[in-house]
């Protein structure tokens, strides 16, 4: 069975054959015979060339989440009609003058008000999230468009909480 | 000893002290706010009582809420637990008013030692040595401003109701004087409810050595040797241990006959810590006394043998001490690793939300204090402390390769935690020859980012997904399968996808 996987911005084509004693995976150039047991629902032991590894696969949004060695891996399944690339590029600007909340927490001070000219790295706002306090900086110079929430609001990640405008 | 005690705190700490209650044969009521229904201290207490919404104030530190459920359920006693109502005198005086037995200090006591101004001014009548600091508590901008100037640059802004770094401040320009004091002082509010905080002398290269102490009744004090805590981030402990390397017998016995001092002079109770401060020079100083059990104590249960939580029941139900300290001794080496909610690849900011995985490590030497499980939600009004995890060695060198082992195995998935950073910490070369001070990570770990990944473990992670993707059997989406082939096969449904971007 033939398929492709995309490793970064790698895509390395995959073949599994089954083998009398576990299976025979390509991955690319490399071909690697493996003897795979499933010794938990989520859990997998791994034999390859006589080494032994563990590796966690747990259902995570839309794929997985492995942990071996020590280093956790995102492995999704292509979403139709995604485009990743799209996203990425739309990020430079927009997302600067779209300041966000880093993690849910609760807003306790707002220091700008709108209409004012912000530097880059001001402080604009401080979020409170499991008793630490976290200063809300700006990304970049600009002026205060819209503050979008109040003092003692409790808000999600990537709530945003103040629009920035180029000056 | 009491039938029946109630635990004001939630989390780890909350299930340690409900499991040290029932070895005793004490039943437990565990208190829980909104946020935490599905919080494991409610699990595995026998009763538990909802005291209100989630934010702290409303619920933990809710005192005369607190005070109606000890008295409906029939508690004898309260268990404050670290943090929240622990270092409250009011809680305490409140408690001995309602016949209630506060489990800690007596309110005396801890009026005093929570006054960390009057503290330090009785501990050097007695002739232990403080770091200059201020001797008052001080109401306007200038008064700080020459407070500093006095004392000198670096200062430090401490809160004077608690400790854990919260509102914990250096400045070591006057310019930056006034915004470090307003946001010590929002943060000591929003952690203990009261914003005073107080100057003293910043000490460069030091390193935190506390000793821990039980007091009972009748006056008998004992001290059950040292924790080192100098692995600090943002003043707060992240890795301690015992013995302190630091420290040889000479200078562990005067430190030690200090901490029992201190305890004598402040007529202490139950279990307290007397922490200092050791210089470059050895010379150590007071700094102040945790009226409560401690995150670290573990390390100390671990090397004495004595179960801290069970003498702290024991003393508390009028118990004289089983032991002096000729007869207490230390064994082995051990280390605690606090695993929080923080992501350490993006400043360490907290990390709530769901487990959706969890695996913890066991082994040989190997104790972990939990407060989660896979499937809870951690909230984000609470401290980010998720576990502890501590191990034991003959040696020092051993500890920390049982620590770098179980870290490895500990997987927590669903949020990011301080699992990764710690890892690194402990695998540090300089770590290792045990030459550290509270500079260590400010000056080894202040730019870490994770290390790239390796080859290998990517590929093994390619193969797992793929075999679970087959053992699924899970079309993808918009997988157009041939009519010809053979559609039951999972090779036939297997559509292409993406090994993404590490986590």
């Amino acid at each position: 069975m033939n398929f492709e996987l995309i490793i970064g911005d790698e895509l390395i084509p995959v073949v599994i054959e089954k083998t009398p004693h576990g299976w025979e995976i390509e991955l690319g150039d490399e071909k690697v015979a493996v003897d795979a047991h499933w010794i938990s629902e989520n859990a997998l032991s791994l034999i390859v060339k006589g080494k032994s590894y563990t590796i966690h696969v747990v259902p995570e949004g839309n794929g997985y989440l492995c942990y071996v060695q020590g280093e956790l891996w995102s492995v999704a399944r292509p979403q139709q009609d995604s485009d990743f690339g799209d996203e990425e590029q739309g990020a430079a600007l927009g997302d600067k003058l779209k300041v966000k909340a880093p993690m849910p927490g609760k807003v306790i001070k707002i220091n700008v008000e709108e209409g004012e000219a912000v530097r880059e790295n001001q402080t604009l706002a401080v979020v409170e999230a499991m008793k630490m306090e976290n200063e809300i900086k700006a990304a970049i110079e600009g002026r205060v468009k819209k503050i979008l929430v109040s003092v003692g609001e409790l808000v999600d990640a990537d709530r945003v909480l103040i629009e920035l405008e180029e000056t | 000893m009491f039938r029946k005690v109630l635990i004001a705190n939630r989390g780890e700490i909350a299930v340690r002290i409900i499991r040290a209650c029932h070895e005793l044969g004490v039943s437990t009521v565990a208190v829980y706010s909104e946020a935490d229904r599905g919080a494991l201290h409610v699990q595995v207490a026998d009763e538990a009582v909802f005291i209100g919404p989630s934010p702290a104030l409303e619920s933990y530190l809710n005192m005369s809420k607190i005070v109606e459920v000890a008295r409906q359920t029939g508690a004898e006693a309260i268990h404050p637990g670290y943090g929240f109502l622990a270092e409250n005198p009011d809680f305490v005086r409140l408690c001995e008013e309602e016949g209630l037995v506060f489990i800690g200090p007596n309110s005396q006591a801890m009026a005093l030692v929570g006054d960390k101004i009057r503290a330090r001014q009785v501990v050097e009548e007695v002739g232990v040595p403080i770091i200059p600091g201020m001797k008052k508590s001080l109401d306007t901008l200038e008064d700080y401003r020459a407070a500093a100037r006095e004392i000198g640059y670096p200062v430090m802004i401490k809160a004077s109701a608690g400790g854990g770094g919260k509102g914990m401040r250096i400045v070591y320009r006057e310019d930056d004087l006034l915004p470090a004091l307003e946001a010590g002082q929002r943060e000591a509010k929003a952690a203990f409810g009261d914003e005073s905080v107080y100057l003293e002398k910043y000490l460069e290269e030091p390193r935190h050595v506390e000793f821990q102490v039980l007091a009972d009744q009748e006056g008998n004090v004992v001290h059950l040797f040292e924790r080192e805590c100098s692995i600090q981030r943002r003043h707060q402990k992240i890795i301690e241990e015992t013995p302190s390397l630091a420290l040889d017998n000479e200078l562990r016995f005067k430190m030690g006959e200090a901490a029992k001092k201190v305890m004598e002079i402040v007529g202490y109770t139950n279990a307290g810590t007397v922490e200092f401060l050791l210089d470059k020079d050895k010379n150590f100083y007071f700094l102040e006394v945790n009226a409560r059990l401690q995150v670290e104590h573990p390390v100390t249960e671990l090397t004495t043998g004595i179960d801290l939580v069970h003498q702290q029941l024991r003393i508390a139900a009028g118990e004289k001490l089983g032991f002096s300290q000729e007869e207490v001794s230390q064994r082995g080496h051990a280390l605690e690793c606090r695993i929080y909610a923080e992501d350490p690849a993006n400043n360490f900011l907290p990390s709530s939300g769901r487990i959706s995985y969890l695996r913890e490590p066991v082994g040989p030497g190997i104790r972990l204090d939990g407060g989660v499980y896979a499937g809870f939600e951690v909230p984000i009004y609470y401290d980010p402390i998720l576990a502890k995890l501590i191990t034991w060695g003959e040696t020092r060198a051993q500890a920390c390769a049982r620590m770098k082992q179980a870290l490895e195995d500990y997987i927590i998935m669903g949020i990011k935690t301080t699992i990764p950073f710690l890892r690194e910490v402990v695998q540090h070369p300089v770590f290792l020859e045990g030459k550290i001070s509270t500079h260590f990570i400010p000056r080894y770990f202040s730019e870490w980012q994770p290390r790239p990944p390796s080859k290998e473990s990517q590929k093994l992670a390619l193969i797992g997904a793929a075999l679970r993707e087959m053992k699924e059997g899970r079309r993808a989406s918009g997988q157009v399968i041939p009519a010809a082939e053979d559609s039951l096969s999972p090779w036939r449904i297997l559509g292409p996808w993406r090994l993404g971007r590490r986590s």
